[in-house]
């Protein structure tokens, strides 16, 4: 069900979220823990953010599971 | 060089990078492939994107066309035209690949002699991708109507160079919508070998919330240039005579189902002028490339489309397309060789006409088991079975057992009550339990039939919920409400097994469950050692 949204807390400090489902790809944002966040499953072991742009266009954006603990 | 990656580039400087990242982040060694953005007069700096990547890497080479070609069809032809590798894969300026999918693709390629390979495609964003493909796990061989290929005809696949340039296949500017389908379907047509990889995510389809293509409108003319190709692509193929037809209708089916062009005529975002000239293009296309033999493949919901539209008449089309929602079983005047027929009139002084149409597609059904009755050597199964088009018919009901894994099916013909819409099967154990082969799963279902047509559904979820009082009341062992089918997990006191089941001299297990998840009836035949 890649379009059923779960929320999720932020599991540790200083944790990195990606434009691709990749540790290796470019680091988009980092958020702390305890930020609560909206994400969609992706692929194994990787959930996508799904953000959007004020001008409504979609960037990409990926957190790894074990990141995350869903409330 | 093993493989070329295409990617036409028009204003895409926002998203470019994550696409770029991803072929710099190969498994697959840099000199083995070469990247070919050709970029088409973007006038954002999408250019300064590209000559950043080629400082980090050698392999990415930039082709600056002087005119915009106004898609990414052209673009994607310099490409072929440049490439060294053996095979081209095409690559979205919006997209991105898995970090191994050079190395697979291309390692599975080689394997197999692939003419097109392509591999389980990610929809980011929401983004609805094909699947039905990859459910069937690795298909070295692909085929194109046994494994759905026909849906999967967008251009994100990797093609053996080979047979793109010997067949000189290429993009068509001409081509303003399914671009991307005419030029898949002549690779699908010509391959000897479609390879199709589900085992990793190779090709991630990015929604980035400006994909407004489907609200720009396109004259008719331009609309049909590549389904009329695609069409004269499948006839003029070296394809067997049958293989042509079914692919022909494959795709038909593809195209009225997910193509914008009953979309256009049915609802009110064109003017009656456009509506028109579509139907007028639409008739066109019907009256070079679809014979009746082809209207007969197709699903109930397109004939009347079909039909009228090669009359060319956009009232009547729109008429009966209306009264289509609200068909009944007072219209329906026969059933013929599969087809249900409704007859549609209308005698108006601007609009008059008087004929029959199929009507499958809005025959509802609905199933109710009022009673399930099991001893040591039978069943019985009493409910009803109605079907909302065919109450006046003279419907022949039949339970079907189907064996899950080889699916062979064992028919219950004797319907013991006649009134309609109403069944009662009883059967002996012995009539499916045969031998060693029947054993395993067993599903239940009821099938309608009439002039060939059927109708089936499966028997258990819909049912009596004061089963299982029933049998306290009465003891006549009628199955209890059973809550799951796996061995792990079955509940042993709420199952019906009878363990001594004779057949050909040998004992087996016969155990009646509802199914876990749909709660269907089954049963599961083992032989008693």
């Amino acid at each position: 069900m890649a379009n059923s949204s779960r929320k999720a807390t932020v599991r540790n400090k200083e944790v990195c979220t990606y434009a691709r489902p990749s540790k290796k790809a470019i680091i988009v944002k980092h958020y702390d823990k305890g930020v609560q966040l909206t994400v969609y499953p992706i692929i194994k072991g990787w959930y996508e953010l799904r953000p959007v742009d004020v001008d409504g266009i979609m960037n990409t954006e990926f957190i790894e599971e074990s990141e995350i603990k869903f409330n | 060089m093993k493989i070329t990656v295409a990617i036409p580039i028009y204003n895409a400087e926002r998203h470019l990078n994550v696409t770029l990242d991803s072929l710099i982040n190969q498994t697959m060694d840099s000199n083995d492939y070469e990247v070919i953005c050709v970029n088409d007069v973007s006038t954002d700096n999408s250019v300064k994107v590209v000559e950043t990547y080629m400082e980090k890497q050698n392999n990415i080479k930039l082709i600056n066309r002087t005119e915009n070609s106004g898609g990414p069809m052209l673009p994607r032809n310099d490409a072929i035209n440049e490439a060294k590798g053996e095979y081209i894969l095409f690559l979205d300026n919006d997209d991105f690949i898995g970090e191994e999918t050079l190395e697979r693709f291309y390692k599975s390629a080689k394997e197999y002699n692939s003419d097109v390979i392509f591999g389980k495609y990610i929809g980011v964003n929401g983004r609805v991708v094909p699947q039905s493909m990859f459910k069937y796990g690795n298909l070295p061989n692909a085929e194109i109507l046994d494994h759905n290929l026909v849906f999967s005809l967008a251009p994100h696949k990797m093609f053996k160079v080979d047979l793109i340039r010997e067949h000189n296949i290429r993009f068509h500017k001409e081509a303003v919508v399914g671009e991307d389908q005419l030029f898949v379907m002549q690779c699908f047509v010509k391959a000897k070998v479609i390879t199709v990889l589900s085992d990793y995510e190779y090709y991630y389809v990015v929604k980035r919330g400006d994909e407004n293509l489907s609200l720009k409108y396109f004259p008719a003319k331009n609309f049909f240039y590549s389904f009329n190709n695609i069409m004269k692509t499948i006839e003029e193929s070296d394809l067997s005579s049958l293989y042509k037809t079914k692919l022909s209708a494959a795709f038909l089916n593809r195209f009225l189902h997910a193509s914008r062009l009953r979309g256009h005529i049915f609802s009110n975002l064109l003017t009656t002028e456009q509506k028109i000239d579509w139907l007028n293009e639409t008739k066109k296309f019907i009256d070079n490339h679809v014979s009746d033999e082809l209207i007969n493949l197709l699903p109930s919901r397109f004939h009347y489309f079909v039909l009228i539209a090669r009359e060319n008449d956009l009232q009547k089309l729109l008429m009966v397309h209306k009264r289509m929602e609200s068909v009944s079983p007072n219209q329906i005047t026969r059933v013929e060789n599969g087809w249900i027929y409704a007859r549609f009139k209308n005698t108006k002084k601007y609009l008059a006409y008087d004929e029959e149409h199929t009507v499958n597609h809005v025959n509802k059904s609905d199933v109710f088991v009022d009673n399930i009755v099991l001893d040591e050597t039978h069943c019985e199964i009493s409910g009803q079975f109605y079907q909302s088009l065919l109450i006046n018919m003279n419907v022949n009901n039949e339970l079907v057992l189907v064996h899950r894994k080889s699916g062979i099916e064992k028919r219950v013909v004797d319907n013991l009550v006649s009134n309609s819409g109403q069944f009662k099967f009883k059967f002996n154990y012995q009539e499916f339990v045969i031998d060693e082969n029947s054993v395993g799963p067993w599903d239940v279902f009821i099938e309608g039939t009439i002039g060939g047509y059927r109708k089936r559904r499966r028997l258990g979820q819909a049912r009596r919920t004061d089963l299982v009082k029933r049998v306290n009341m009465d003891h006549k062992g009628i199955l209890p409400r059973l809550t799951n089918s796996t061995k792990e997990e079955v509940n042993t006191e709420k199952e019906i097994s009878f363990d001594h089941v004779l057949s050909f001299g040998k004992k087996y297990i016969v155990k009646a469950y509802f199914t876990k998840g749909h709660d269907n009836l089954s049963f599961d035949i083992k032989l008693n050692k």
